[in-house]
C-alpha cells in the first residue's frame, strides 16, 4: 500500500517532520489487530509555494537524509522492523512513466504560481473594470501585490484560487498515474493558514472529480480512500504592527473553514473524505515571531504536530472495509480527535493515553538511547566486541557518509525537534534534555529497582547486550550500518523492557 | 547460546584421557615409590604383597592358585616398572619367594680332623660350625651328619652338638675314620639334597682313598681331579661355595704316604656350602645368610658355578670428580651423549656407581682395580673406590643409594663413539694355588701350616665340571661425542 | 556455532592433548639437566606439573572469557593481565608441588626447579594462548580479545 501524503503549507512540513522522527524511531502504522501494515510506502508530497520557508527546507533536508539512511540500511526492502522502518519515497522514485519529467524531490513544483504576484496570476490587469471591481472587493490591495512564492500568507482566498491550478501540473498527473487500487491519500493541512486551509478542499475536490481530468486511473482515484488531518489553531503570532497574519483572524477563519468543510468534505450529503482527523490545542503555544514569509517561516515544533503525525499512521491502519463499501465507494466520513490522558502543561510519556504510549513510547526511547549511544558510546567501542563481528565496524565508519548523515544531520534535526517541543507551550519533555546518563534519560521514568539501588543503563549495558546478540546473529550478508542499528534496536528492546519501569 | 557448554564435556573428556594415561594402580605406584626411594627391602616387598592381597580380584594375575603372591609375576612387573625409571632400576625380588631353607651339616670325622678339636687348641673348627648353625635363620631345620667312609646321622640333639666340648670323642666309632670317601659323600649329599636345602660339608679336603701306600702323589692328584669332575658334572644346577679357615691343630697328621707324625700348629680346614645356584644367589642377596656366605673368621672364599650376574650401575650425572661435559641419556643411564673433554686438558672423567654386592666377593677383591678388565678404544683408566655413606647427598642419592662401588673412568675420547667395557673376570683364585701342597709328608716344610694336599686338583676338578671361566659381571657404557 | 570456531576449539584441545602426550619432550627439549630431570621423571612430576599448567591455563582462559566476560575488561591489555596471572600462577603451583615432593624424598634442587619453572612459564603462556583461541569465540563480550577476528 502506498500512502500519498500531501503536506500542505508550513504546518504540513512541520507535521511531516514529526512523522519523520517517529518513523526514524521505528514507529510503524499498525492495523486493528496490532500488526504492522504490510508493504507500506509513504510518498510525501509537500505542497507549498513558499519555497524559502525554513520549515519546509528543514523538513525536506530531513526527508532526504531519511531516505539516504534508509536506503543504506535496507535498500529497497519494504517490510522491515527497527529504526527507519517506514519506507519513504519520492514521487519520481515510484514513477514508471518516463514521459513526465519530475524533479526527484518531495516538493510539489508550483512553478506556475511561485514567480508571480497574485494580481498577475489572476490577470488582474487584463480584467474588465467590473471584474476588477469584484476582485478588489474579494482581495485587499496588499493581497493582490503578494508575491505568491512566499505562500498565501494566511489568505485562503488567494490559496484557493492558486491551488486550483494544481490539477494541471505534471506532479498531479504523475501522482494520478502511479496511483493504484489499495493506495491511499492523506492530507495534512492547517485550517487557519493560507495555503493549507484553501488547498485541502480544493485538492480533495480535484481528486474526487478526477473524471474531469485527462488522466489514467481516474476511477481508482475517484474512489481512493482519502483521509486528512486538519490542524486547528494552536500557535500564536507575536504582535506586529505590520501584520498580515493575524491571530484574531485564525479563530474566525477556522470557524468559517470548518463550516465550509462540513458542507463540502465531511457532511453527510457530500462525504468526500473517508476520514477526518482534528487536532488542536486550546492551550496556545508560545507566540511565534510574525513572519509573513519573506525571511522564512521557521516555527518551533509543537506537541500538536507530533500528535498530528500519528494521524496518517492511524489512517494507514484502518481496514479497507471501514473506508469503502462493497462497490468501492467511500463510506461516510469517520472523524477522529485526540486527547491527552492528563491535561498538563508539561507533557511527558505518562501524559499520553495508553494507546499512544503503546505506539510511540518504546520506539522513541530506543531512538533516543541510540542518539545517546552514538554520541557517547560507539566511538570507544570500535575494535571490540560486536564491532569486530562481520561486517566489521571500523573506525572509518565514524567518518562515513552514512554516519555523518545520521549523526550530524538527522540526529541534529532530532535534537532540534526535541528541544523545540520542550521549549514550547505545552512543553513536551519526553526525555530529560541535555542528560547523557541513559539511566536518567527518560523524563519521569526510572530504571527498575534491584537489590543495590536502581539498575543502571549505560553504554556498556548496550555493548554487552549487543555483543551477545551479535555473537549469535548472522549479519554477514548485511551492511555494517544495518548491523549496528539492528543490533542496537534489538538490544534496546530488551534493555528498555528489562531495565526501565514499565509505563505501558 | 547453550552450545558453549559443549566445551565442558569436551574438556572433561580430554582431561580424563590425559589423566588416564598417567594414572597408575596403587600397586604400580607402590613399586615405583619403593624403587625411587631405593627402599628395596624385604619389608617393602611385604607391603607390596599386602596390596596385592588386599585386592585379590584386581591383582589376581599376581596371585597363585593357592592365593599366595606369585613372586615371579610380580618380579616381572617390578622389572618393567623399574626399567621405565631414570636411570632404570632393578630389584631382584625372586629371593623373597624362597621357601624356608634347611641346613644340613656334614661333619667329617676322619682321623686327620680330630686334632682340630684338640682340648689344647682354640677350637676354631667347632666354633665355625657352631656359628653356622646358630646363625642359620631357621634353627629348627638343621640336621647334622657325621661323614667319613659314609654318611651317618648324628645321634644327639642340635643343642647337644653345640654344647659338646669334644665332638670327636662323643662320635667315636661312627663309621671308619681311616679314610674319607669323597665320591660317596658328595654323591650322597647332592643326591639327597632337596630344593630348599643348604648342605655344608666341614672337611680338611684331604683326599684319603683307602690305600695310598706307594701310589705317586701325581696319581692321587689325577684321581682326585677326575673324581671331582665326574661327581659335579652330574649335578649341573648346583653351586658350591668354598670357605677356607685356619684352625689350631694338635695331634697326629696322616700324610698321603701313611707315615703319620705329630703336628702342633695351624692347619687350614674348609667348609663347602652346597646348594642350588638359585638358592645360593638368594642367600648372597639376603643379609640373613651372611654367616653362610661370608662367615666370621673365613680366610678365603670362592664360589663355583657362579653365573655371570648383571649388576645395577649408572653414570652419576653430577659428581665432584667429573671433568669435561657429557649428557646422560634419559632412558639409558649407561649411555653418554654430547661428550666433550675439558676445555683445557681435553680430559673427560666420569663415575659409574655400581652395586657389586651380589657378586659375593670380598671387599678387598672388589676394591682392587687390577681385578677389573677395561676395554675401550680411547684407552680409559679406571679407579675403583667403595661408596661410603658420607658420599651420599640429597641430590645424588638416587644414583648412589644401594650402590657399593664407584668406578671412575678418566681419559680422552679419541673417537666419535666409544664403548667402554669393564669386566670383573671370574678367574680361578690365586689363593687356591697358594693353599695347595704337592706333598704333606714333612711338617717342617714351609707352608705346611697353610696348605692342603692336592687342593688345587680337587677344586680344579669341580671347576672343570662346571666349565669355569667368564666374568662375574660386565659393565658396558656407550659414549658419544 | 560456526564451524571454523569449532575447528579452533578442537585444534586447541588436540594441541593441548599433544602437549600432554609429548610433555616430557616439550620440557626437556628446552631444559634438561642431569639428575633433576630424572627425578622429575621418576617422581611423576612430569605427569603432574604439565597437568597443573594445562588446568591453570585453560581455567584462567575460561575465567576470563566466561566468568569475567565483561565489556569493561575486553581490551587486549586485560587479556594480557590474565596471561600474566597465568604465567605467575602455573609456575608457582608447579614449584610448590615440585618442592614439596622433592622434600618428601629428601631432594633439593632449588636452582634447577626455578629454571624449570621458567620453561613452565613459557608453556603456560603458550597454553593460555591456545586455550584462549579455543574458547574465546563463545564469549559474549571478549570474543574479539586479544586480537579481533
Amino acid at each position: 500500500m502506498r500512502l500519498f501524503l500531501l503536506a500542505i503549507g508550513g504546518t504540513g512540513s512541520r507535521v511531516l517532520k514529526s512523522l519523520l522522527m517517529l518513523s526514524a524511531a521505528g514507529v510503524r502504522p499498525v492495523d486493528e489487530d496490532g500488526h504492522p501494515v504490510p508493504n507500506l510506502e509513504i510518498v510525501p508530497v509537500i505542497i507549498d509555494p513558499h519555497k524559502s520557508n525554513e520549515d519546509l527546507k528543514r523538513t525536506e533536508a530531513l526527508l532526504t537524509n531519511y531516505r539516504s539512511i534508509r536506503n543504506r540500511l535496507y535498500g529497497n526492502e519494504v517490510n522491515v522492523d527497527g529504526f527507519f522502518a517506514n519506507r519513504i519515497v519520492t514521487l519520481r522514485e515510484i514513477m514508471s512513466d518516463s514521459t513526465i519529467q519530475l524533479n526527484d524531490t518531495f516538493i510539489f513544483n508550483l512553478s506556475a504560481v511561485e514567480r508571480e504576484k497574485f494580481r498577475d496570476f489572476i490577470g488582474y490587469d487584463t480584467m474588465n473594470e467590473a471584474n476588477q471591481a469584484l476582485t478588489s472587493l474579494l482581495f485587499a490591495d496588499y493581497q493582490l501585490e503578494n508575491r505568491m512564492n512566499i505562500g498565501f500568507v494566511g489568505s485562503p482566498n488567494i490559496g484557493s484560487v492558486a491551488l486550483n491550478e494544481i490539477k494541471d501540473s505534471d506532479e498531479f498527473k504523475a501522482l494520478a498515474n502511479v496511483f493504484n487500487a489499495g493506495d491511499r491519500i492523506f492530507f495534512i493541512s492547517s485550517i487557519f493558514g493560507g495555503t493549507g486551509a484553501a488547498g485541502f478542499p480544493i485538492m480533495v475536490k480535484n481528486l474526487r472529480q478526477a473524471s474531469n481530468l485527462d488522466i489514467n486511473n481516474r476511477d481508482v482515484l475517484r474512489r481512493a480512500p482519502i483521509g486528512g488531518i486538519t490542524v486547528l489553531p494552536y500557535f500564536n503570532i507575536e504582535h506586529n504592527d505590520d501584520h498580515r497574519i493575524d491571530k484574531a483572524d485564525f479563530i474566525v477563519k477556522t470557524q468559517s473553514a470548518l463550516y465550509y468543510y462540513k458542507e463540502t468534505l465531511t457532511g453527510s450529503n457530500d462525504s468526500e473524505l473517508n476520514a477526518i482527523f482534528y487536532v488542536g490545542d486550546q492551550e496556545v503555544s508560545k507566540p511565534y515571531a510574525y513572519d509573513p514569509g519573506e525571511h522564512g517561516q521557521r516555527n518551533r515544533a509543537h506537541l500538536v504536530e507530533l500528535v498530528a503525525a500519528m494521524a496518517p499512521l492511524k489512517f494507514a491502519g484502518i481496514a479497507d472495509s471501514r473506508l469503502t463499501d462493497q462497490n468501492g465507494y467511500p463510506m461516510p466520513t469517520m472523524a477522529f480527535e485526540f486527547g491527552l490522558e492528563k491535561d498538563v502543561r508539561d507533557v511527558d510519556f505518562l501524559a499520553f493515553g495508553s494507546s499512544t504510549r503503546h505506539l510511540i513510547y518504546e520506539p522513541l526511547v530506543r531512538f533516543h538511547l541510540l542518539f545517546l549511544f552514538l554520541r557517547t558510546g560507539l566511538r570507544g567501542m570500535i575494535g571490540q566486541g560486536f564491532t569486530e563481528d562481520e561486517p566489521k565496524l571500523k573506525s572509518d565508519f565514524l567518518t562515513s557518509q552514512f554516519y555523518r548523515t545520521l549523526t550530524d544531520q538527522f540526529m541534529r534535526g532530532y535534537v532540534e525537534w526535541l528541544s523545540e517541543m520542550y521549549d514550547n507551550n505545552r512543553s513536551v519533555q519526553l526525555f530529560n534534555m541535555g542528560e547523557n546518563d541513559m539511566s536518567n534519560a527518560i523524563h519521569h521514568v526510572h530504571t527498575r529497582k534491584s537489590l543495590l539501588g536502581r539498575k543502571t543503563v549505560d553504554n556498556n549495558t548496550f555493548k554487552a547486550e549487543m555483543n551477545r546478540l551479535s555473537r549469535d546473529a548472522k549479519y554477514s550478508t548485511r551492511t555494517a550500518e544495518y548491523k549496528l542499528l539492528d543490533l542496537f534496536n534489538r538490544a534496546a528492546t530488551t534493555i528498555v523492557r528489562d531495565r526501565y519501569e514499565n509505563i505501558n | 547460546m547453550k552450545k558453549i557448554f559443549y566445551i565442558i564435556p569436551l574438556l572433561v573428556v580430554a582431561i580424563a584421557l590425559t589423566m588416564n594415561s598417567c594414572s597408575t594402580s596403587p600397586l604400580e605406584k607402590a613399586i615405583k615409590q619403593a624403587l625411587v626411594q631405593q627402599d628395596t627391602t624385604q619389608a617393602r616387598f611385604d607391603s607390596i604383597c599386602a596390596i596385592i592381597k588386599a585386592y585379590p580380584e584386581r591383582y589376581k594375575t599376581y596371585l597363585t592358585d593357592g592365593g599366595e603372591v606369585d613372586v615371579a609375576a610380580l618380579a616381572e612387573l617390578i622389572e618393567s616398572t623399574g626399567s621405565n625409571l631414570r636411570p632404570p632400576m632393578h630389584w631382584d625380588v625372586t629371593r623373597y619367594g624362597l621357601q624356608q631353607l634347611s641346613l644340613t651339616i656334614y661333619f667329617e670325622r676322619s682321623g686327620s680332623m680330630v686334632p682340630y678339636d684338640a682340648p689344647g687348641g682354640r677350637g676354631q673348627l667347632k666354633k665355625a660350625v657352631n656359628d653356622m648353625i646358630n646363625h642359620f635363620p631357621a634353627t629348627g631345620n638343621v640336621a647334622i651328619n657325621i661323614v667319613n667312609d659314609g654318611i651317618y646321622p648324628y645321634q644327639g640333639s642340635i643343642d647337644q652338638f653345640l654344647q659338646d666340648r669334644n665332638i670327636y670323642a662323643s662320635t667315636q666309632g661312627v663309621g671308619n675314620a681311616a679314610f674319607t670317601d669323597f665320591q660317596k659323600i658328595f654323591n650322597d649329599i647332592l643326591r639327597v639334597q632337596t630344593a630348599g636345602n643348604v648342605s655344608v660339608l666341614v672337611t680338611d679336603l684331604i683326599y684319603s682313598p683307602a690305600d695310598t701306600r706307594d701310589v705317586s702323589v701325581e696319581k692321587i692328584f689325577n684321581e682326585e681331579n677326575s673324581l671331582a669332575t665326574r661327581i659335579f658334572r652330574q649335578y649341573k644346577g648346583k653351586s658350591i661355595l668354598v670357605h677356607q679357615f685356619m684352625g689350631d691343630y694338635q695331634g697326629k697328621y696322616y700324610p698321603y704316604n701313611n707315615n703319620p707324625f705329630n703336628y702342633t700348629g695351624q692347619r687350614p680346614f674348609y667348609m663347602l656350602v652346597i646348594a642350588d645356584s638359585k638358592v645360593m644367589d638368594a642367600m648372597a642377596a639376603d643379609a640373613a645368610y651372611a654367616q653362610l656366605m661370608s662367615p666370621a673368621g673365613v680366610r678365603n672364599s670362592y664360589r663355583f658355578n657362579q653365573a655371570e650376574a648383571s649388576v645395577d650401575y649408572c653414570v652419576i650425572p653430577d659428581w665432584k670428580d667429573n671433568a669435561g661435559r657429557f649428557r646422560v641419556d634419559h632412558h639409558d643411564a649407561t649411555h653418554l651423549t654430547k661428550c666433550e673433554g675439558d676445555k683445557t686438558t681435553g680430559i673427560i672423567c666420569f663415575s659409574v656407581a655400581a652395586n657389586l654386592n651380589g657378586l659375593q666377593k670380598p671387599a678387598a677383591f672388589l676394591a682392587d682395580a687390577s681385578h677389573y678388565q677395561l676395554k675401550s678404544i680411547s684407552g680409559f683408566t679406571l679407579k675403583v673406590q667403595p661408596i661410603d655413606h658420607s658420599m651420599v647427598t640429597g641430590n645424588n642419592r638416587a644414583y648412589l643409594e644401594g650402590k657399593t662401588h664407584l668406578l671412575t673412568l678418566t681419559g680422552k675420547l679419541t673417537e666419535p663413539r666409544d664403548e667402554v667395557t669393564i669386566s670383573l673376570a671370574n678367574e680361578f683364585p690365586a689363593w687356591i694355588e697358594q693353599s695347595t701342597a704337592m706333598s704333606d709328608t714333612n711338617p717342617s716344610q714351609p707352608g705346611f701350616a697353610t696348605t692342603t694336599l692336592g687342593l688345587k686338583e680337587f677344586l680344579g676338578g669341580i671347576a672343570s665340571a662346571f666349565g669355569q671361566g667368564g666374568n662375574y659381571t660386565t659393565i658396558k657404557l656407550k659414549l658419544e661425542r | 556455532m560456526k564451524q571454523q570456531h569449532l575447528i579452533y576449539l578442537i585444534a586447541g584441545i588436540v594441541v593441548t592433548v599433544l602437549f600432554y602426550i609429548f610433555r616430557i619432550n616439550a620440557y626437556e627439549s628446552i631444559y634438561s639437566v642431569a639428575g633433576y630431570s630424572d627425578q622429575l621423571y621418576n617422581l611423576g612430576l612430569y605427569d603432574m606439573i604439565p597437568l597443573i599448567t594445562i588446568v591453570v591455563a585453560w581455567a584462567m582462559a575460561a575465567i576470563y572469557y566466561f566468568a569475567i566476560n565483561s565489556v569493561r575488561f575486553d581490551r587486549w591489555y586485560h587479556w594480557l593481565v590474565m596471561l600474566a596471572l597465568t604465567v605467575m600462577l602455573a609456575p608457582i603451583a608447579g614449584y610448590m608441588v615440585n618442592s614439596s615432593i622433592f622434600d618428601e624424598n629428601g631432594l633439593s634442587y632449588v636452582a634447577e626447579s626455578l629454571t624449570f619453572e621458567l620453561v613452565n612459564m613459557m608453556w603456560a603462556a603458550l597454553l593460555f594462548i591456545v586455550a584462549s583461541f579455543s574458547m574465546r569465540w563463545w564469549s559474549t563480550n571478549c570474543r574479539h580479545t586479544p586480537i579481533p577476528q
